[in-house]
Order: C-alpha cells, then sequence, then structure tokens
C-alpha cells in the first residue's frame, strides 16, 4: 500500500510490518483519509488506488479544494499549460482564490463555468 | 448614548469572541444571552450563557446580521444591555443607534464615532483636519486622480475591514482588472462598490494604539500592538510591545492615537491602526470602532481586562485612575485558521474530529470550538487565538511555539504548523518584520510524514487491495485498531 500526503501531494511507501503508534500520537480517520497528529504536526494521509482505472482519475482530475462560486474562467479547453497556470477563479468566504494547474499538460475539459456553485471535491478540469 | 448600570447582557456574536465576552459578564455576575444561528445552537458560546436565543438559520444575514431579530431577542429575555464583539454587527452605527434607541445600553462607542469613523475618506479628512497625519490618497479612481498617489498604490473598498476588497497596483496597466475586481468584492463583501486609493509604502509595519474613552471625556492609550505579520491583509501574528517602538515614539503614536478618538467624540475601546515607515514617521491608516480581535496582547502585556474595561466604562463609570502607563511583560498572539498552508491557503470546511488546547504558565487560549464543531463556509474562517506571555519577548516567543506544538486539531486542515514553523525563522526571531514579510518569507516546508506514522495511517486505512478503504464509512470515529494501548483515539 503507498500512502499520499494530502497537503505536499507526496508519495509514500510505509515501511512493511505493523510497527506501534508512535507514543503520544493522536489518529483518527475520516472516510478516505487518516488523520495523524505526532509531536505538534499533523498530517492527512490518504491510501494511494492502484487500480488503473482510478489511480489514472486521480492523476488527472483538478478538485476543487473547498466549496464556493466559480468567478471566473481564466483559461481556455484545448489550451497547454503548466504546472501552476491559473485556470479560474473560485469566490469563497467573501474572498477571491486563483485555481492553478497543479501540473504540466492539456486542458481537455473544464467542467464549470462562471457563476456556479461547487462543492468540496468537485471536478473542475481534467488535464492529459 | 445611555450610558447606566445594567444587569443582564447580550451577546450579538458567536465563536471565540461570544465565548470571551460571555465569561468575562458571568466573572462580573451579569446575567447572560447567548444568540444563535441553527447551525450553532449546540456550540459553546450558546451553551456559556443563562439562556439562548435562536436567531435564525445559519447565513448571517438571516442570523447574526438580523438586526430586528437580535433586538426581539433582547426584549424577549430583558437584557438591559447588549455586546456586539466583533464583525457583524460591531461597525454598524444604524444597529448601534438602534440598540440605543431601544433603551438598551450600546456597550461600545458612540454611533455618531462609529459612523465618523466608518468611511474611509471622510474619516481621513478629519483626522488630517485634527492634526493626525495621514498617507496621501484619493477617491478619483481615473488615471488623472491616481497619478496625484502616484505608484504603488493600494485599491480598497470604502466600506471596508479586515482586508476584504484590497488590491496594490505596481504600474498602470494593473489598475482597470484591480478596480473591476475590487469592486466585485466589495459588492460582494460589503453591499456598496465604492473605492478608494492610497499610497502603498514599500514595507511598512502595521503597528496600532489601543484607546479607550469614558462618559466624561477622558480618553486614554493602552500601548501598541505590532499585527505587521499579515496575509491578503489579514492578520496572522500579533505582539504588544512592537519590537519597533521606543518609550518616545509610543508616546508620540498614543499622542496622535489620543487626538484622533478626541476628534469623533469617542467613548469605549476603539483602536487606531498606523503605518510606521523606516524611519520612524507614522501615518493614520484608519480606526476600528470596537474591541479587536488581537485585544488579548495588549490585556496580557498590560495586565488589563479590555472587557471588563468595557463593561464598566458602559455601566457610566470612569476610567480606573490607576491604569498602567508602560507595559509589564510581552505577549504574542497566533491566530488559528482553518486553511491549508501548503496549497495556497485555502479556506477549509468540516468537522473537528479532535481538539485539544495548550495550557501552562503564560499561556491562553482563546477558542469557541470543540470536538465535534463544525468549520462551515457561513463564518469566519479563525477557529482558536493561541496567546504566550513572557518577561521578555523571547520568552513569550518560546512559550508560544511550545504551545503551538501541543494543539490539536483534527478533522480540518488549520495553520498551527506552519504558524510554530512563521515563529521560529530567523525573521521573527529578530522581530524584523514589516506588512509585506509574509509575501516574501521563505517558511520551511513541513516535515514529511515519519514511517511509523505513515505505518499507523497505513493500519487505520485498512489493508486488502484498496476497495476496502473505497467502502469504509464516511467518518466513522475510528474502533481502536491496535491491541498495545501505546496511543490514544479522538472521535
Amino acid at each position: 500500500m503507498r500512502i499520499r500526503d494530502l497537503s505536499t501531494g507526496v508519495v509514500h511507501e510505509p515501511p512493511s510490518g505493523a510497527g506501534d503508534l508512535p507514543r503520544g500520537a493522536r489518529v483518527v480517520r475520516d472516510g478516505f483519509v487518516a488523520w495523524v497528529w505526532h509531536r505538534g504536526e499533523t498530517w492527512r494521509l490518504g491510501r494511494v488506488v492502484e487500480k488503473p482505472g482510478a489511480a489514472e482519475e486521480e492523476e488527472h482530475d483538478l478538485r476543487a479544494p473547498m466549496p464556493g462560486v466559480v468567478g471566473r474562467v481564466l483559461a481556455e479547453e484545448g489550451q497547454e499549460v503548466v504546472k501552476g497556470t491559473p485556470l479560474l477563479v473560485l469566490t469563497a468566504m467573501k474572498m477571491e482564490h486563483e485555481i492553478r494547474s497543479p501540473r504540466p499538460g492539456k486542458l481537455v475539459k473544464l467542467f464549470r463555468t462562471a457563476g456556479e456553485r461547487v462543492d468540496l471535491g468537485d471536478p473542475l478540469a481534467e488535464i492529459e | 448614548m445611555n450610558l447606566r448600570p445594567f444587569r443582564k447582557v447580550l451577546v450579538a456574536n458567536r465563536g471565540e469572541i461570544a465565548v470571551r465576552v460571555l465569561t468575562a459578564c458571568r466573572t462580573l455576575g451579569y446575567g447572560t444571552v447567548a444568540v444563535a444561528s441553527e447551525a450553532d445552537v449546540a456550540s459553546r458560546h450558546a451553551r456559556l450563557a443563562d439562556e439562548l436565543v435562536l436567531l435564525g438559520p445559519a447565513p448571517a444575514r438571516e442570523s447574526y446580521l438580523a438586526a430586528s431579530r437580535i433586538l426581539d431577542a433582547a426584549r424577549a429575555t430583558g437584557a438591559e444591555a447588549i455586546h456586539p464583539g466583533f464583525g457583524f454587527l460591531s461597525e454598524n452605527a444604524a444597529f448601534a443607534r438602534a440598540v440605543i434607541d431601544a433603551g438598551l445600553v450600546w456597550i461600545g462607542p458612540p454611533p455618531d464615532a462609529i459612523e465618523a469613523m466608518g468611511l474611509k475618506v471622510p474619516s481621513r479628512e478629519r483626522m488630517r483636519t485634527a492634526g493626525v497625519p495621514v498617507v496621501p490618497g484619493t477617491h478619483d479612481l481615473t488615471p488623472e486622480g491616481i497619478a496625484k498617489v502616484g505608484f504603488p498604490h493600494v485599491v480598497k473598498a470604502s466600506a471596508g475591514g479586515g482586508g476584504k476588497g484590497m488590491r496594490v497596483v505596481r504600474a498602470e496597466a494593473e489598475l482597470a482588472p484591480a478596480v473591476e475586481s475590487c469592486r466585485r468584492e466589495a459588492e460582494a463583501a460589503f453591499g456598496d462598490p465604492t473605492l478608494y486609493a492610497e499610497r502603498y509604502l514599500e514595507h511598512p509595519r502595521h503597528v496600532e494604539i489601543q484607546v479607550f474613552g469614558d462618559a466624561r471625556g477622558r480618553v486614554v492609550a493602552l500601548g501598541e500592538r505590532e499585527c505587521s505579520l499579515q496575509r491578503r491583509h489579514q492578520k496572522v501574528v500579533e505582539e504588544s510591545p512592537s519590537p519597533a517602538v521606543s518609550p518616545e515614539l509610543r508616546a508620540r503614536m498614543s499622542e496622535a492615537a489620543v487626538a484622533a478618538a478626541k476628534a469623533v467624540g469617542y467613548v469605549n475601546a476603539g483602536t487606531v491602526e498606523f503605518l510606521l515607515d523606516a524611519d520612524g514617521s507614522f501615518y493614520f491608516l484608519e480606526m476600528n470602532t470596537r474591541l479587536q480581535v488581537e485585544h488579548p496582547v495588549t490585556e496580557e502585556a498590560w495586565g488589563l481586562d479590555l472587557v471588563t474595561l468595557q463593561l464598566a466604562v458602559a455601566a457610566g463609570e470612569p476610567l480606573p485612575p490607576d491604569l498602567p502607563a508602560v507595559p509589564s511583560a510581552h505577549a504574542i498572539e497566533a491566530r488559528v485558521y482553518a486553511e491549508d498552508p501548503e496549497n495556497g491557503f485555502l479556506p477549509q470546511v468540516g468537522t473537528v474530529l479532535a481538539y485539544e488546547e495548550p495550557g501552562g504558565p503564560g499561556v491562553r487560549v482563546d477558542s469557541g470550538i470543540e470536538a465535534g464543531s463544525e468549520v462551515s463556509v457561513h463564518y469566519d474562517p479563525m477557529l482558536a487565538k493561541v496567546v504566550a506571555r513572557g518577561r521578555t519577548r523571547e520568552e513569550a516567543r518560546l512559550r508560544l511555539v511550545d504551545a503551538l506544538g501541543r494543539t490539536v486539531v483534527l478533522g480540518v486542515a488549520t495553520n498551527v504548523s506552519w504558524l510554530r514553523r512563521l515563529l521560529q525563522t530567523p525573521e521573527f526571531v529578530r522581530g524584523e518584520l514589516d506588512t509585506s514579510l509574509l509575501g516574501r518569507l521563505e517558511v520551511p516546508a513541513p516535515p514529511d510524514p515519519p514511517p511509523d506514522v505513515l505505518s499507523a495511517a497505513a493500519r487505520l486505512l485498512g489493508g486488502g487491495d484498496g476497495r476496502a478503504a473505497m467502502t469504509a464509512p464516511a467518518r466513522a470515529a475510528f474502533p481502536d485498531p491496535f491491541a498495545d494501548g501505546s496511543f490514544r483515539v479522538l472521535g
């Protein structure tokens, strides 16, 4: 099993064999996410889905990081993007947040247009 | 202003500030009334008060901003005074007037003073007249008008506050898009798209003076707070005293702040915000006509209870004659926000699944959450303020770093670890702060999860081919999967 740090996106290989939980740690599971607090640090850890189809979806979908309303769309379908290319503006908590491409590639699909509401985890864009 | 004694106080707010004010009222023996939206009926502030009135649905417009429902709540419970906290209706002059017209005591400044300071353009004019230094600015946002202010400048919502609806413009080409986006944000946040622009000082500090006035016309200054660490114009870490303020500078800034307050007939707690330039010159930014979020650093450094003073002044009492003239300690506050620092500080929502607050000598936590609390899109993402006091700045800093290291929030991502790393940067340790520091500071990345944390997560997330994880019940307080008992599971 591989574990993804959901904050940094880095995938880790846990050591084989079951070790003890670190002393003083706090853990809780929420759906697909394990929250672990240890010595002042908090990690959100998710299991990497190894099935080919599911893994592909996870790699290529950009999901809404928070609920909000699409303010403006800044990119076009078919456009080549680099890591950091602004794709759209999400308005939440009365503030505007620019959603950027997490990786280089071709912007195949934009699922939302200006004015639409999105929930946490909704697909926003597909990048190949 | 009907400043007179009262026995029962309604606190028209939620979260940590409602808890803070209700606690002060209880300590002094006042009867307490909390108000809550449907989302908050079981929250800490709602449980703390003697009586609770349900205001309406979760959106603030139908609950904490619904002035008539709050007045009805006061009438129904026989509350004789209203404390607005900060945010929501606290700087709404019409609400303050309605409270007074209803024969209740308004625990805050006179409505005329709120109004005078509420709109940035007229308030700056007034300050200029009163001899308080102001930054050059204009509300003429045409290229001709802007030319008088120069670049860089900042475009702001005239009705704004709290950093919402602000854009820095460094060249003429950036002006039109900034104005458009700022206007939209101002309209959405305040219902008023009026903007103004002012000179942007390149590396100023944000230093503010706490002022207090009583009904007899006495106005005092209670030292400064350094609030230079801001992200998107939202304060993140505050301290008192400021590492940049000498007793001589404090005296000059206090004099200007008292003049500002007196110019509008100020009564009760207020804050005069200044930009402090490297050469020691300072400029009036705005006056916040309410208790500030960061009031605890003044309380801890000066040995005061500002909410208790607010209640006394509202009851018509004079300010105590023996208020301190100098700080007796150093205090630093870190704001815990539900946000993801590794992903553009995006606000986070969800259920707090586990929560622990630190304690110990010199450590104070003002919070309104607990395990089970919902963090929703309806309200501010600030969850708690962790404050540490020390004899020196370094003692306070070390206590705060350690306190944040004992703060546990699971279920909603927060900035706690990032705050700890921020407080350990050489820039913060040296106190070399300015309002743009957070924009250029390299805060170290969080550590990768160590192997034992990874194996704990792997066990928690289940074995098999990965499908087991896919069918797991959403958000179950995880049953104890380990037999050795060397850890704690919290739900």
